[in-house]
């Protein structure tokens, strides 16, 4: 239905239009605080910081913002984090990302500080070089947490994590990491849904366990995995999984049989997408044991042989008649 | 949810700060949060009285395209927030206005607690500064500059990584 009638007033009409053209003069002179720091919040940090020399009454507003989204490439700049941090005065951080090189000095250790006492909900780290800080992992409104390091991630000795609301966990290592320090966080993550690793060369820890309750999307880029590795998937609300070579460093006949059980039991899985440069499928269908995937609404694959193989579809996705 | 029983109220009117009068159906109107608590109390009171909500910050121009949005979202209100459709509409619809009526109706979006319209002005406005000079903003936003030389050199080289 449309807005029905419209009735004009002329009594009034004068004084107002003259209200209106004076508005017109303004731009966006008028609009208050609260509205110009939410939109700072929606520009990257740097476009905002600029807005400090407008004048006096723009000075300090871009340090209320509830989005920090800073891309520092060059090294010498990483003790701008700090700076930036320490001038922010709004009590609450919605998101903080960073996109940078070098993530392992004090001060950006103490950068974090200040982003994890502002009930921050979202924090991404892009660089080549971080040191995590314990603070992150303690982080109790966190729900959303992306770490992206293509070097070297260090930890410094974790004794405690809690992270109660955590929801999205990603995080691609390079060298360095410990693989109980990741055990021990997916434990402390009891709401995880989504969670997407990339481990390279696990040489410290034969054993990675994944039993998280709640957890619907699961995402394993595991290179370089070795005989003696075991990963242990325990998800029973598991909807979406993708796994990525995995295969690589394993004799290829004990990997086929290995994880092809695996797979037999993901009969839960309404997405799949396999994506190996190991035959599973044409193994499982040698050996007559494909699995039957009752849920699976979507399933994408990179495999020529299973692209080619209209039987496992077949035998795999429908449900029996 | 209200049912379309005798006591519900299927319109209102909403009176600009200028004294025009609007009538509108209360699925458009329930799109300001501000308008849909006043149709509220008012049936929580069980009133058939076609109640009278006057807007005292509003002028009737810039009500006019409040309602505008509302009626084309109410329109929408069933189906998902990502439909294409509204989204494009919703791009042409901004698109069309200066900067003085950008800034009234965002206030208007504020006032009336309409915050899908309110997060689409600042977004627009977002987007229209975010390339542009100091002194291009100065203009956008009526701002004279208020600082000696000095200052602003200090202020730029207190903040030295984002001028660079």
């Amino acid at each position: 239905m449309k807005i029905s009638f419209y009735i004009k007033n002329l009594s009034n009409t004068d004084s107002s239009c003259k209200k209106y053209v004076k508005d017109e003069e303004n731009g966006l002179g008028s609009l208050p605080d609260a509205i110009l720091i939410f939109i700072l919040s929606l520009l990257a940090t740097k476009v905002t910081a600029r807005t400090s020399v407008l004048c006096k009454r723009w000075r300090n507003l871009w340090t209320d913002v509830t989005v920090v989204e800073v891309e520092l490439p060059l090294s010498n700049q990483s003790q701008s984090l700090y700076s930036i941090m320490r001038s922010l005065t709004s009590p609450t951080l919605r998101r903080f990302s960073v996109i940078t090189n070098h993530l392992h000095t004090f001060d950006e250790a103490r950068s974090f500080k200040f982003v994890c006492i502002r009930e921050v909900e979202e924090i991404q780290v892009t660089s080549a070089f971080f040191s995590v800080t314990p603070c992150i992992f303690r982080c109790k409104t966190l729900v959303n947490l992306e770490l992206n390091v293509s070097t070297r991630c260090t930890f410094f000795d974790f004794t405690t994590f809690n992270l109660p609301k955590l929801k999205l966990l990603y995080f691609s290592f390079g060298k360095g990491k410990s693989l109980n320090i990741i055990a021990m966080l997916i434990k402390s993550c009891p709401l995880l849904e989504t969670l997407e690793m990339t481990l390279e060369s696990l040489l410290n820890s034969p054993c990675i366990s994944i039993a998280i309750p709640n957890l619907k999307s699961l995402s394993l880029i595991i290179v370089n995995l070795i005989e003696k590795h075991q990963v242990i998937i325990d998800t029973p609300k598991l909807t979406y999984l993708c796994l990525v070579d995995c295969g690589a460093g394993m004799d290829a006949n004990d990997f086929v049989r290995e994880i092809s059980k695996f797979v037999i039991q993901l009969r839960s899985v309404r997405e799949l997408h396999i994506e190996s440069n190991v035959k599973i499928f044409c193994y499982m269908y040698s050996v007559n044991s494909l699995p039957l995937f009752r849920n699976l609404s979507s399933a994408t694959t990179t495999l020529p042989e299973v692209v080619a193989s209209s039987n496992f579809w077949a035998f795999s996705i429908l449900p029996p008649t | 949810m209200a049912s379309s029983s005798s006591s519900s109220l299927s319109r209102v009117v909403v009176k600009s700060s200028d004294n025009n009068l609007f009538v509108v159906n209360k699925k458009v109107a329930s799109q300001s949060q501000l308008l849909k608590q006043c149709i509220d109390n008012m049936e929580e009171k069980g009133t058939n009285d076609v109640i009278l909500i006057p807007l005292s910050n509003v002028t009737s121009n810039i009500l006019t395209l409040v309602l505008e949005y509302c009626e084309k979202h109410a329109d929408f209100a069933d189906d998902d927030n990502n439909n294409q459709e509204l989204k494009q509409w919703d791009h042409e619809f901004l698109k069309k206005f200066d900067y003085a009526t950008l800034n009234s109706l965002t206030m208007a979006a504020d006032y009336m607690v309409t915050k899908s319209l309110l997060n689409l002005c600042c977004q627009f406005i977002a987007d229209s500064i975010k390339d542009l000079t100091v002194q291009q903003i100065r203009q956008i936003f009526d701002i004279k500059n208020d600082f000696t030389p000095q200052e602003e050199a200090d202020i730029k080289n207190e903040n030295a990584w984002a001028f660079r």
